[in-house]
């Protein structure tokens, strides 16, 4: 077998590109391939990033600089439909994306990994039951890559594996369909990021204001992918009906901006022999926000711990890579399962029972909602029972026993 | 000639997002430099890639499918 690199990347995005940082580490030649024509761009995202994930990367060699941190925020508010909102504090940035990616290709490749733009993967090679490398075009020429061990690390559209065997397709009823616009001249308090909520609105998800300065801001919304009508369309009415309060008005579109969100669906089986998959392409996603960046970095780390650990022992089947999809259950999986729930309930609110919840959540209970925290989700929905006896069914997944009895 | 009902792309109005990719059930669609590629003879005619678009860059249409010619 031809072995010409230790570990094929396909996809430099976040979680390919954080792999690439933590395996190169660990001495393991890495090769990253991705079919972009520039890394980074174009963006399909709102950017939004926590600080600690920031600090990490700084810390895995990217510079402290603003020029990719981006704009510094302070807190949320999120609004219900009658505009009645909840301040959760809590410091994040929305980071410039496109330069993000670049500096983490810079820094892959200064510890040893090399990152390959244009270059588009069509095919997985693989010997028996093996996947063993990879077929890329690159500018109109054919190339082939070989490895014991590739990441399928491709994003929503999540191809690679599907080619190796591995069933990754996104259900459309876990999928979310986002649109957005980068405008500038926009009169907002660009000290906080701003989410709105409704079933008019945005159906199953929200409409966000991410600032990116003073008076410019990543505008968009992720709505269910299955209604008949589109994102944009939905995206459109609210800046229509908001266009005085915020200024949209006067503002410009500097970019455009869309793409799937995967909102659940979570693969318990991220393996194949010579394969692992990171990231959306693995649906590794918030099922409540929608925010993938930390996800698909936190699973490339481990990717990389286990790929270090099959080198060592020379052993690149399913059970050695099967430690990634254990470990992975245990730190994320059950927390994001219970995200998805809350995801159900969140689904069957009214706008009634959304302005209800903007006047009694606490910002500690929202972090918690977000965090997935079922004892304190189904103390909320208890509480909430006793005032509207219709949530029980809505909250139906944490609360079954508990609201029978309650009402009787 | 036998006809079939498959989604056609709409170019101009097309963002390059890549949603319609992930969702197809059966592979049927590739985004490349060119813009998004659909394999008419995979293509079931669902419509999940036409509800999901964004931004209505996808249609279901009916079309007569070329005899395959043999080499
Ligand atoms: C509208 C929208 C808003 C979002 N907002 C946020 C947010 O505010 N915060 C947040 O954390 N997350 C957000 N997300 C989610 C976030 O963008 C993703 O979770 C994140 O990008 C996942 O990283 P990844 O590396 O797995 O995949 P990606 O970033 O999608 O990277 C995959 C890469 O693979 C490449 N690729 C795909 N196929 C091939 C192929 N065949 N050959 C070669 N290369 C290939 C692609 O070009 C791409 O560069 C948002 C998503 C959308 C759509
Ligand atoms: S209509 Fe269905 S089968 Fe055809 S390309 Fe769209 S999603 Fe795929
Ligand atoms: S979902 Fe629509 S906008 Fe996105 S790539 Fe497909 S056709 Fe283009």
């Amino acid at each position: 077998m031809r072995k010409d690199w230790d570990v094929i990347v396909v996809g430099g995005g976040p979680g390919g590109l954080f792999f690439a940082m933590k395996a190169a580490e660990k001495g393991l030649k890495v090769l990253v391939l991705d079919k972009k024509q520039e890394i980074g761009s174009p963006v399909r995202c709102a950017e939004g990033l926590g600080i600690d994930t920031v600090n990490m990367l700084v810390e895995n060699g990217l510079p402290d600089s603003e020029k990719w941190k981006g704009w510094l925020v302070h807190g949320a508010y999120l609004y219900a439909p009658n505009g009645d909102n909840v301040y959760v504090p809590g410091d994040g940035y929305v980071v410039e994306r496109t330069m993000m990616e670049k500096e983490m290709a810079k820094a892959a490749t200064r510890k040893g990994a090399t990152v390959l733009a244009r270059h588009d993967v069509y095919d997985v090679i693989k010997e028996g039951n093996k996947v063993v490398g990879v077929r890329a075009r690159f500018l109109g020429e054919e190339r082939e890559f070989y490895a014991p061990l590739v990441i399928a690390a491709d994003g929503f559209e999540s191809l690679i594996a599907r080619k190796a065997g591995l069933q990754t397709l996104q259900a459309a009823y876990h999928t979310d369909s986002g649109f957005e616009y980068v405008m500038t001249g926009l009169n907002i308090d660009a000290d906080a990021i701003h989410l709105f909520f409704g079933t008019d609105v945005a159906p199953r998800g929200y409409v966000w204001i991410f600032p990116k300065d003073k008076d410019t801001a990543n505008v968009g919304i992720g709505i269910d992918a299955r209604l008949d009508r589109t994102a944009k369309y939905y995206l459109d009415k609210w800046i229509e009906a908001h266009k005085e309060e915020y200024g949209f008005e006067d503002a410009s579109i500097i970019e455009v901006r869309g793409g799937g969100i995967p909102v659940g669906g979570f693969l318990k089986k991220m393996t194949m022999d010579g394969l692992m998959v990171i990231g959306d392409a693995a649906h590794q996603v918030h099922p409540l926000h929608g925010g993938g960046m930390a996800l698909a970095m936190e699973a490339a780390g481990l990717a990389a711990e286990v790929a270090a650990k099959a080198f060592e022992r020379n052993d690149f089947s399913d059970r050695t890579l099967d430690e990634y999809n254990k470990r992975w259950w245990e730190i994320r999986g059950h927390e994001l399962e219970n995200a998805l729930k809350m995801r159900y309930a969140f689904e069957r609110l009214s706008d009634d029972d959304f302005n209800y919840f903007a006047e009694i959540l606490s910002d500690e209970d929202i972090l918690a909602i977000s965090r997935g925290d079922v004892d304190r989700i189904k103390a909320i929905a208890l509480k909430a029972l006793k005032e509207r006896p219709s949530l029980a069914l809505k909250f139906r997944e944490f609360i079954g026993d508990a609201a029978k009895r309650l009402l009787g | 000639m036998p006809e079939k009902t498959v989604a056609v792309w709409i170019g101009e109005r097309c963002i390059q997002c890549g949603l319609c990719v992930g969702v197809c059930p059966v592979a049927a669609i590739r985004l490349t430099e060119r813009g998004i590629e659909i394999d008419v003879e995979k293509c079931t005619g669902c419509g999940i890639c036409v509800k999901g678009c964004p931004v209505g860059a996808l249609q279901l249409k009916k079309i007569v499918l070329e005899a395959k010619r043999d080499a």
